[in-house]
């Protein structure tokens, strides 16, 4: 090889692994400043702001009331994909729904033409009256329009409300109430019926429903108390009950279950989540797979029998415990032994405690 | 014409490994079919296209690296040598390959995603009126992320072949100076891209997205910029691969 190929050969590489000490050096001192500079280049700032604020323009605000009978009406439906909705009981008889409607334009005439395009319509099919507007049916851009809802319900009509990315708030109904939320936050409150409550990626609280309660939660953290009974599913969520009157029941994958003082049965399967009682007066029957179980014994005592699979059995409790193969089986009796407490566990860490100590095996 | 020549004998070398890769795609998607009832919209898209994409993406990337490793391997390198033709077409005639079966497997996971994935939630989906009026925003957006999509693998991937070179010209440590050319090139073009846009500034914007929707403005001087910066990266590598690489 030739001396000034070699020597070419050298300063290329030398080159290459120079490149290589100032790319170290220049993140060292600058940190992100290089990369953030690079991605920062190719949007147009200025002029995609004036584009933005340009199709703002003009903002118009109607407030609007539409009444129905509701003679021989069993349910209500109403969706919202553009606001928030507020369910309340009607005084009397009729179905009334107010709502406030917000159009966007780059000048007034044009928003209050987009106004007077959204319109609220009414159909009846079989007992139940479905309220939608024009928002629902035709295209429309959800940062030009917005529409609020309160809906006043009449005694033993069932509101059935979906809203996605707003907030539902359904107080003092007498009869039963469904609701659905994606991306939203629901408050049930004062409820003199049952509740079905479905949301996903949402906030819930469900607080003073007398009668039972139906949650179907995904990613989705949710607060229940004073209610009548719960049954629930949740997946990759965070649920805490508390005050049951009626016994628990319910599934859930990825997550963490908290029940608390309440009275009646807990039956619960569990997959990859932590599940902790605290206080339950009932019978307890609880299959987990992975995770945690803490458990609180209540003060009337129970009758413990806890089977465990590759995981550990914590107590300070005196059990009649068998060990096989890192396998542990406990069973006694605890205080005045009054609920049973059935715990089967896999790859799970099972925690007891007990305000009341010593066991009878 | 040599090149064309050449450039069809690369495709013919690089299209097994995608046509698998387009198999796999689309048993990717009938499983996800099968499991779309009850997963999240937002995980499906991810599962289905996202991922699809990124993999194509990568393996063009893995696919020009493999195009060079393996004419030094099995010697073929002598006979590319030999061609009547500059480093630089030889260089572009392995890129464009490789470009081409990305833009085929793309293709490819849309066609499979379209059969069976927006056939089954069609009704869904022409019933949402927020999809139907999103739609020329969904379009314009998915034209530009294909193009930008397509400009960034083109660009890494002559930065591997730079990088390829670069090892080849050393006696030891070949896999060190792959690392070095690669880090230090891909350094040096996001350092030097955003002042040189500076230059670039008289050029018009373009629009992603729709008017009357949700749009953002483009400058086109950093695309510019960038497809220069890869002109000069070929040419570099044109020039190692014809005065300095050891065979």
């Amino acid at each position: 090889m030739s001396m000034a190929l070699r020597s070419k050969r050298i300063v290329i590489l030398a080159s290459v692994v120079l490149l290589l000490a100032l790319a170290i050096a220049d993140i060292w001192v600058k940190k992100e400043a290089a990369f953030v500079a690079f991605a920062e280049q190719f949007v147009d700032e200025q002029r995609t702001l004036a584009y933005v604020e340009a199709h703002r323009g003009s903002r118009l605000t109607a407030e609007r009331r539409m009444v129905v009978h509701g003679e021989g009406v069993q349910e209500v439906a109403l969706t919202n994909t553009a606001g928030n909705i507020v369910v309340e009981r009607a005084p009397g008889s009729e179905i009334v729904l107010e709502y406030e409607v917000t159009a966007a334009a780059s000048d007034e005439a044009e928003a209050q033409r987009k106004l007077d395009e959204v319109q609220v319509t009414e159909s009846t099919v079989d007992g139940r009256v479905t309220l939608s507007s024009t928002l629902e049916a035709g295209g429309f851009d959800s940062d030009r329009y917005s529409i609020d809802y309160t809906l006043y319900v009449p005694d033993g009509i069932t509101p059935i409300v979906d809203n996605l990315r707003g907030t539902m708030r359904l107080q003092g109904i007498v009869g039963k109430v469904e609701a659905k939320s994606v991306e939203g936050l629901v408050d049930v409150v004062d409820i003199e019926g049952d509740a079905k409550i479905e949301a996903s990626f949402g906030e819930v609280y469900i607080g003073n429903v007398s009668g039972n309660v139906e949650a179907t939660l995904t990613h989705s953290v949710a607060s229940i108390s004073d209610v009548g009974g719960v049954s629930f599913a949740s997946t990759s969520g965070e649920i805490a009950l508390e005050r049951v009157a009626n016994g628990v029941s319910g599934d859930t994958a990825n997550g963490f279950v908290r029940i608390r003082n309440m009275d009646g049965p807990v039956a619960m399967k569990s997959r990859s989540a932590d599940v902790w009682l605290d206080d339950v007066r009932g019978d307890v029957n609880v299959e987990v797979v992975s995770g945690e179980v803490r458990f609180i014994v209540p003060a009337e005592g129970v009758r413990l029998q806890a089977a465990v699979v590759g995981g550990r059995l914590l107590t300070s409790i005196p059990l009649d415990t068998e060990y096989e193969n890192g396998d542990s089986r406990a069973s006694g009796t605890i205080g005045a032994g009054r609920w049973n407490a059935n715990i089967e566990a896999r790859e799970v860490d099972v925690v007891i405690h007990s305000k009341v100590g010593g066991a009878k095996p | 014409m040599p090149f064309a020549r050449l450039y069809r004998k690369e495709v013919k070398g690089i299209f097994p490994l995608f046509v698998v890769f387009a198999a796999v795609v689309v048993a990717w998607h009938a499983f996800i079919l099968y499991k779309s009832e009850t997963w999240d919209h937002d995980l499906v898209f991810v599962l289905s296209l996202i991922m699809p994409f990124v993999a194509a993406g990568l393996l063009a990337v893995g696919a020009s690296y493999a195009q060079l490793h393996t004419e030094w391997r099995t010697n073929s390198i002598y006979l590319l040598m030999a061609l009547p033709m500059a480093g630089w077409k030889v260089l572009t005639a392995k890129l464009l390959s490789a470009l081409t079966l990305l833009i085929g497997s793309a293709a490819a996971v849309g066609i499979s995603f379209a059969a069976l994935l927006l056939r089954a939630k069609w009704e869904e989906l022409t019933g949402n009126a927020e999809l139907q009026f999103m739609l020329p925003t969904l379009i314009s957006l998915t034209w530009n992320v294909f193009w930008l999509s397509c400009l960034s693998a083109a660009l890494v991937m002559i930065l591997v072949q730079f990088a390829y070179l670069c090892g080849q010209m050393a006696a030891r440590l070949k896999w060190l100076f792959v690392l070095c050319a690669f880090v230090g090139g891909l350094w040096l073009v996001i350092r030097i891209t955003p002042p040189l846009s500076g230059l670039f500034l008289w050029t018009p914007d373009f629009i992603v997205g729709a008017e009357g929707g949700e749009a953002a403005y483009m400058q086109s001087g950093p695309f510019l910029i960038l497809t220069l910066v890869g002109i000069g990266f070929m040419w570099i590598n044109g020039y190692i691969f014809d005065k300095e690489v050891e065979v």
